[in-house]
């Protein structure tokens, strides 16, 4: 199964699951399911950044955990989206095009 | 934030409760993805084997998660104490010298810094004394002085800047109580009516003086110190409004001050200044001192601006007595402490240096123990520990040392302080008070933080943190760079510089305390016993206190073991007053022209029962009396300083009245063993008009002066049943308590010293014992090839000389950049004395040889065989 798989820069995890969340509450292994399937395959996050990920953004208060029953009826941990997350979510998307389009725009030009 | 901290409490409270949701949390992920793989086709095991693969180490996403929620800095810092706690068991040598090294050097600094409090940092007892203000005179000679009485009431009524202005007496005559049938001398000050509300303080009981009880003629008040009320009244409340016979006339006493309250230092009583005295009639009656408290918003400055002009009206007005003079202010905790501070500072940087040894002794310490665990430490790199932690591990560790050696060096402090006051100066009684409270506790503090910096320096910052040059290849067999060779070799060089100024400083010390000691006085202080007598003015008429005085000396001299007796107003070593004298045939164009001399009135036998030689003409003749030619005896400096080129005796010199020079006697230190000899005149007794109001009778024994004290009593009272008899002790012991602050001095530099000697050799000791041990391999290969021990142990010794003699060579030019601070306190001894620069450098070579030569031994006598299997 090879893939092409990129590494992430610093800070866009995070921006890529609040993204995820905003379409409502996943856990933790729909979330990288989910971005997985989104990003054409090309991204696959690994468990390893993804759930200390969560944990540090539940702490900061832009998602909140809660404990619900999964589609086989088992329990499983859902995250959801905080209006500090919506916010952060909001002023990091802005940021990430500023950035591309600048980026890109030198890429094309220099 | 409150979520923050919620999360954070829960991960450090309900640790059970989040590690088994994580766990569901990752094992919920786990099996999804063995279902995902699972339909894509795989079978169950490899979907499972898979998974297992791609999850990677369970542990580390959970520790990965543990730190995302801030898990617990508590919890990995009580994993960390409880490590390093298991560390420090697991090496008790280590361990205890550690926390011994770091008690010595915190405790010294704990045990000085409360002396220093007490004796010069303390704000004094009085209510806001920050604005109290001690005002000096300054003489036409610029010499500071007291005032007169009349002066004071100047200053006090034309005074803007103060919101009051006090004053006491500098020198007031003892008041004799009688307490049960037996005299008592009291110390007694006389002072303003306002001085206890000048410096804010409250009687216990009753009142401080009344306006009225200041006027010349008003009624005879006095109030008593707590002390006096306490173990001479009875403690009784109502002795407040009762009567004291004081010199026997009767005085109310009208308040008691509280317990606590010690100024004019050592006095029992205060009576109120009356105007009428002869102590305080006449502008140069200079026997008072002023204090006032600033008033709001003023400063020092303006104060001292708006004082100054009226002591030019002062001396404009008064152009005999106070011509020329000025006054100058000064903070009044400046007067209290400013004599002993430069002293108790030099004590305390004495202890900084003992620290700064502990110091580097601590972190040479610490940088053997990281070497030695280079192992523990690379595996615990590669089993995922981040560098940062294994960093704070090393700061918990040398955090638990230091704080172990704080507390014992709290307990070392407070055990030491007592031998601290045992040999206390006589003359600084507040070191009495020092003891271990909150302001000691600081300098604990801040010590402790300093050795923990410290300790962590060497192996954190010398650029070779373990993490770098650690990895498990080497993690086996411990070695130690090259680089960290170099700072401990660094360290134990830097510990015998430091060490060797605090010998020099002990060395400077002793040499000065010995020449002390043995100094020529001046006199023969052995078998001399004196005591002060103060027979009842009141109650005798002149002539016959006279008499009084002769009867008694007459009564002593008959004694058996008494070889000779006599009196004077002052004895030489305790000070007394002086006055301006003069050729009779060159008087001065002014006051200032006179030559200031120590001015005794002394009875004939003085000279030879004092030891003092007569060097030319005669001492006083027995038939002197007030109606024959007044004469005198001069010392030798001042024959010098009057007759440079010719014969004193004959002539004459100029006082109140001409006096005849009929011999000069030697030179004696008046005013202590460390002063100088100062020009001297005697008057005989005999010639007064009225005999002084206390006498000190100087009894010379032929054994121990001690034994002779019963009898001199009992012989006095035979004459006088109600004369006060005080101050009985030895000429000798006057003396060595006279040099009890030079000894004192001598005593903490030398016990500073010797601890810091011991700590460097102790640290030189470790780094050779250390060195040995890494080379024993190499000493084997060497005597295999045929080395003798003898070579061993010069190879030994020049490694260890050449660090021992770089210590010594910057301790030396420290030493000689820092010993002119110890100037002061040096008696007739060159800071840079050579002597003691050179016996200290001998004394330190000599100790580090044996420091070296302990593990050099062990080298020499290694096993070739044994050595080469030491692998």
């Amino acid at each position: 199964m090879p893939k092409h798989e990129i590494d992430l820069p610093q800070g866009t995890l995070d921006l890529l699951i609040l993204r995820t969340l905003s379409l409502g509450a996943l856990h933790g292994w729909a979330i990288s399911e989910r971005i997985h399937q989104v990003s054409d395959k090309v991204l696959q996050v690994k468990q390893g950044s993804l759930y200390p990920a969560l944990h540090r953004m539940e702490r900061r208060g832009w998602i909140k955990a809660k404990w619900g029953a999964s589609e086989n009826n088992r329990r499983a941990k859902y995250y959801e989206l905080t209006r500090t997350g919506q916010t952060h979510l909001e002023a990091g998307e802005g940021k990430w095009k500023r950035l591309t389009a600048a980026v890109g725009q030198i890429l094309e030009t220099a | 934030m409150l979520r923050d901290l919620s999360i954070r409490l829960r991960a450090l409270f309900r640790r059970d409760a989040v590690e088994s949701e994580l766990d569901e949390e990752l094992r919920y992920h786990f099996e999804h993805q063995v279902e995902k793989l699972t339909q894509s086709g795989l079978p169950p095991e490899e979907a499972r084997r898979r998974a297992l693969v791609d999850f990677g180490g369970t542990e580390q996403i959970k520790q990965g998660c543990r730190e995302a929620r801030g898990v617990n800095f508590v919890e990995t810092l009580l994993a960390d104490i409880r490590y390093g706690l298991r560390a420090m068991l697991r090496n008790p040598g280590f361990t205890s010298v550690a926390v011994l090294t770091a008690a010595l050097g915190i405790g010294a600094t704990t045990a000085m810094f409360s002396t220093l409090w007490a004796v010069a940092l303390r704000p004094l007892p009085f209510y806001r004394p920050d604005r109290l203000v001690w005002i000096d005179a300054i003489t036409d000679r610029g010499q500071r002085n007291s005032l007169s009485a009349l002066d004071y009431f100047d200053y006090r009524d034309s005074a803007t800047a103060f919101e009051s202005l006090a004053a006491r007496s500098i020198w007031e005559p003892g008041k004799v109580i009688e307490n049960q049938g037996e005299p008592e001398r009291v110390v007694t000050a006389k002072v303003s009516g306002n001085f206890f509300h000048t410096l804010g303080m409250q009687p216990l009981y009753g009142r401080s003086f009344l306006a009225a009880e200041e006027v010349a003629g008003g009624p005879h008040s006095v109030v008593v110190s707590y002390s006096y009320w306490h173990n001479k009244l009875g403690a009784r409340q109502e002795a407040v409004g009762t009567n004291l016979d004081i010199d026997d006339s009767a005085y109310t006493i009208v308040g008691v001050m509280p317990s606590g309250y010690d100024y004019p230092t050592g006095a029992s009583l205060w009576l109120p200044m009356q105007g009428g005295g002869d102590e305080e009639s006449g502008r140069g009656n200079n026997n008072f001192q002023i204090i006032g408290r600033l008033a709001d918003g003023v400063t020092l400055e303006q104060a001292q601006a708006r004082m100054n002009s009226i002591a030019a009206r002062i001396a404009t007005q008064n152009p005999d007595a106070k011509g020329g003079w000025s006054v100058a202010l000064s903070p009044l905790a400046e007067h209290f402490f400013g004599k002993v501070r430069p002293l108790m500072l030099m004590l305390m940087g004495a202890a900084a240096f003992l620290l700064l040894i502990s110091c580097a002794n601590l972190s040479s310490l610490m940088l053997a123990r990281v070497i030695s665990r280079q192992g523990e430490f690379a595996l615990r790199l590669s089993l995922g520990a981040s560098t940062w932690r294994l960093g704070r591990q090393l700061l918990v560790e040398s955090l638990m040392l230091t704080t172990s050696g704080a507390g014992l060096g709290l307990l070392l402090a407070a055990i030491g302080i007592h031998p601290e006051k045992e040999f206390a100066p006589v003359d600084m009684p507040q070191l009495g008070s020092a003891r271990i409270d909150g302001h000691a506790l600081l300098a604990t503090v801040a010590a402790t933080a300093l050795a923990t910096i410290v300790a962590c320096l060497a192996p954190a910052f010398r650029g070779s943190s373990p993490i770098q040059l650690t990895n498990l290849h080497q993690a086996g067999r411990v070695t130690e760079s090259r680089r960290h060779q170099a700072s401990r070799r660094f360290l134990v060089a830097s510990q015998i510089a430091l060490s060797l100024v605090l010998l020099v400083a002990m060395g400077l010390l002793l040499r000065s305390a010995d020449r002390l000691q043995r100094a020529d006085s001046g006199m023969q202080p052995d078998h001399l016993l004196t005591l002060n007598i103060q027979l009842p003015v009141s109650e005798a008429s002149p002539q016959r206190t006279q008499q009084e005085y002769e009867d008694i000396l007459e009564r002593v001299r008959a004694l058996p073991g008494v070889t000779s007796a006599a009196g004077a107003d002052q004895l030489p070593f305790f000070g007394g007053p002086w006055n301006g004298v003069y050729r009779a045939d060159r008087p001065p164009q002014n006051p200032s022209g006179a030559i200031p001399a120590t001015r005794r009135f002394v009875t004939e036998d003085f000279f030879q029962t004092m030891g003092i030689p007569i060097l030319a003409g005669q001492g006083f003749a027995r038939n002197a009396t007030a109606g024959s030619l007044p004469v005198t005896v001069i010392s030798r400096s001042l024959a010098r300083q009057l007759f440079p080129d010719g014969d004193a005796v004959g002539k004459s010199l100029g006082f109140a009245v001409p006096l005849e020079i009929v011999g000069v006697a030697g030179d004696v230190r008046d005013f202590g063993p460390a002063a100088d000899f100062r020009p001297a005149f005697y008057i005989p007794l005999r010639q007064l008009p009225a005999p002084p109001p206390s006498m000190r009778l100087v009894i010379r024994s032929a054994d121990s002066p001690d034994v002779l004290v019963p009898a001199v009593r009992s012989a006095i009272r035979e004459i006088d049943q109600r004369a006060p008899l005080y101050e009985i002790g030895t000429m000798d012991q006057w003396i060595y308590d006279s040099t009890s602050r030079q000894r004192f001095t001598s005593l903490v530099i030398s016990a500073f010293a010797g601890l810091a000697l011991i700590l460097a050799a102790v640290s030189l000791l470790g780094l050779m014992s250390y060195t040995v041990a890494q080379q024993m391999h190499e000493f084997g290969v060497r005597m295999a090839l045929g080395a003798k021990p003898r070579d061993i142990l010069r190879l030994l010794l020049g490694r260890g000389m050449a660090l021992v003699m770089g210590g010594t060579a910057a301790g030396l030019a420290a030493a000689m950049a820092l010993s002119r601070f110890l100037r002061s306190f040096l008696f007739q001894i060159s800071p840079m004395d050579p002597v003691v620069f050179l016996s200290v450098s001998l004394l330190l070579i000599l100790v580090s040889l044996l420091a070296i030569y302990i593990p050099a031994r062990r080298a020499m006598r290694v096993d070739p065989v044994t050595a080469l299997r030491y692998e």
